[in-house]
């Protein structure tokens, strides 16, 4: 591996502390990118087809 | 009606599971979301976890540790691990807010739960079965907190044997049978309406 991602990858993780909580910024980077693919699921309207039918429920 | 035990679960099964319910065609409005698509996104996941899984189980480590198709295979199942649970995850979070559990769906609910944890312990182990440094530092520093929890023993997190075992027989075996019958119970409830979804027979009652 060479370039910016083996230096990237190539050291230990960098930690964040607050007291007792500590996380290391890759792992509060995915949980970030986690919570943000659930905000846009939830806030982004489903592309809906022309011809879709209704279905009531049972 | 015949006395045969297949004949009656054939009819307890009709009653409860219909072919219509089990492989349906259409859905109720409300399920055109984004949000609804994790679950099966997850089960997507699952089933490249399981079949890079039985990839790296015929060919063995001296292949995904060496040759370019192995590591190719090898990162498919991580990544696809990752990718599992991230899915999982947001489908959890997007049932909790939806209090998926109900319309007499705390069973599905429960097999989820139970399906998450037993996927962390698959995982777990799978981290534990690498055959590299990684694999190895792991176990040495998990077999502390097991000992100081009175299972190392029972549970030897150092017996790479007994941690492959699980975590290619036992384990998915596990996993597998909880997300059969989780899916099986979604099929037979239907998806979980949103809160403020009325119900026909109300919308019915006040007109």
């Amino acid at each position: 591996m060479t370039g910016w991602f083996s230096d990237f990858m190539n050291h230990h993780a960098t930690y964040l502390k607050w007291g007792w909580i500590q996380i290391s910024i890759s792992n509060l980077l995915v949980i970030l990118l986690m919570l943000t693919i659930f905000t846009l699921a939830v806030v982004i309207p489903f592309p809906s087809q022309k011809n879709e039918k209704k279905v009531d429920r049972k | 009606m015949s006395e045969m035990w297949t004949a009656k679960l054939r009819n307890k099964w009709q009653k409860n599971l219909p072919i219509e319910k089990l492989l349906p065609d259409d859905q109720p409005a409300y399920v055109v979301s984004w949000i609804y698509l994790f679950g099966v996104l997850t089960l997507s996941a699952l089933a490249v976890i399981i079949a890079t899984g039985v990839v790296l189980a015929f060919e063995g480590p001296a292949w995904y540790h060496v040759s370019h198709a192995g590591k190719f295979f090898n990162s498919l199942h991580f990544w696809s691990v990752q990718l599992f649970f991230v899915f999982m995850v947001i489908h959890l979070w997007g049932k909790f807010w939806m209090a998926a559990w109900r319309g007499n769906r705390t069973a599905t609910w429960m097999t989820g739960a139970v399906a998450f944890v037993a996927s962390i312990a698959t995982a777990f182990t799978g981290y534990l079965v690498q055959t590299t440094f990684d694999s190895q530092w792991i176990s040495f520093e998990a077999k502390d907190g097991f000992n100081s929890m009175g299972v190392g023993a029972w549970f030897t997190v150092t017996n790479l044997g007994q941690m492959l075992l699980l975590h290619v027989a036992f384990l998915p075996l596990i996993l597998g049978v909880i997300t059969v019958v989780h899916v099986l119970m979604v099929r037979k409830r239907g998806v979980v309406p949103p809160i403020d979804e009325v119900p026909n027979f109300l919308v019915e009652v006040k007109s």
